[in-house]
């Protein structure tokens, strides 16, 4: 058996899409994607599928691997093995070829994020020298009335106006909540709040044909718990009908505790790891 | 009357095996494979009973669920989701949207018709 790794480019979408379903058949957490879906995860997350690499023994796939690169840092995304051609190495070996091409780019850090309990897939990050940043949530929101009253003065904020606030550079973020996720796509959208003691904060999201999504908060002043959380009731109030869907909400963010109180529940959880080489 | 099935799944042999034991209880089946064609189905043929698979493609079954439940055709219309999602994670979804009940993946056929029958008989 030889493995061999294809650089993802080579493949139509609707190929590459066949072989991310077929890794995920049998995932803790289902989740497919329709080619359109793959194709918008590609542009909005800056995939380089030069730079992505499909693996192969012959005439078959055993699996594929791909990578985001940012501004010198390199992100490991969609990793998986078909189940029937498991065992024989193309984990390791994706990984290594995702890395190795990483290395080639001159990027030093990569990041990527596991979701919970995947203990072997867990394990292989580690082997390869990935190590536990924080802990993220994806939390869930189904449609329904918001009941509790809303508060202070929200303003709403249409694309560019939301885009110039995410200029946080201190700010750590998941790579889909970064500025240029949300740049990339075209229906970010914000909201400034005012509250009568004086509170501030703002939250950016992507507004999505059926759902709210991508939330990024930032308190300017005040208790940032009751500012998200008042931000939220004011988000859910103007948009009653719309599921929301909030990606990578790191657990120790006001954010999170707020959505809590608001009827999120939470799906799956992630944790992000990075590795940096000298 | 023949009672109708509905189901809104993209995976072809899941289809086929729900197919197979509806058709052997005497049922009528349709069948969509996203959720448009699903909604489109749903409000067209009006059936007795919908089975929503929560990991379509394109768009989820959560979503499409919120969809037919604003349809007036369809507010009282039993719902259940179909989805190989944990259990735990399974009951939160049921109950925050509020489907009728859910179906686990792979299917229990034996619990899988006595479901049916529940809703239909």
């Amino acid at each position: 058996m030889k493995i061999e790794l294809i650089p993802a480019h080579y493949y139509t979408i609707e190929q590459l899409t066949d072989f991310y379903n077929r890794t995920r058949v049998d995932y803790i957490v289902p989740m497919p994607m329709s080619p359109e879906r793959l194709q918008e995860y590609v542009d909005d997350y800056d995939v380089d599928l030069e730079q992505s690499v499909v693996a192969i023994d012959g005439d078959e796939v055993l699996g594929l691997g791909m990578l985001g690169v940012r501004d010198g840092i390199s992100w490991i995304t969609r990793l998986g093995v078909i189940p029937s051609t498991r065992r024989r190495g193309s984990g390791n070996a994706l990984m290594a070829g995702l890395l190795q091409n990483s290395e080639a780019l001159g990027i030093r850090k990569t990041i990527l994020e596991v979701i919970k309990n995947n203990t072997p897939a867990h394990n292989m990050f580690r082997k390869h020298g990935f190590n536990e940043l924080r802990d993220y949530l994806i939390m869930r929101r189904a449609p329904r009335r918001m009941e509790r009253e809303t508060k202070g003065t929200a303003e709403w904020l249409e694309r560019d106006a939301a885009l110039a606030l995410m200029d946080i550079p201190e700010r750590h973020l998941s790579w889909l909540n970064q500025r240029e996720s949300m740049a990339n796509a075209d229906n970010c959208q914000g909201v400034m709040l005012t509250l009568p003691d004086g509170s501030k904060g703002w939250l950016v999201y992507r507004h999505k044909k059926f759902s709210l999504a991508h939330f990024v908060f930032h308190a300017l002043a005040g208790d940032p718990v009751s500012v998200a959380t008042e931000i939220l009731s004011h988000l859910h109030h103007k948009y009653p009908r719309m599921d929301a869907y909030a990606e990578n909400v790191d657990t120790k963010e006001p954010m999170c505790k707020a959505m809590q109180t608001l009827g999120y529940f939470e799906v799956f959880a992630r944790i992000e790891m990075f590795r940096v080489v000298d | 009357m023949t009672k109708k099935i509905l189901l809104v799944e993209d995976n072809h042999h899941n289809a086929t095996l729900v197919r197979k034991v509806v058709a052997s209880q005497g049922y009528q089946y349709y069948w969509a494979q996203n959720a448009e064609t699903g909604l489109d189905l749903a409000i067209k043929e009006d059936p007795d009973l919908i089975l929503l698979d929560l990991g379509l493609p394109d768009v989820d079954g959560q979503t499409l669920f919120g969809w037919m439940r604003m349809e007036s055709k369809l507010d009282d219309k039993p719902i259940l989701a179909i989805t190989a999602w944990p259990e735990e994670t399974a009951l939160r979804m049921v109950e925050a949207y509020g489907f009728d009940a859910y179906i686990s993946k792979p299917l229990d056929i034996k619990k899988f018709i006595q479901t049916l029958k529940s809703y239909l008989d």
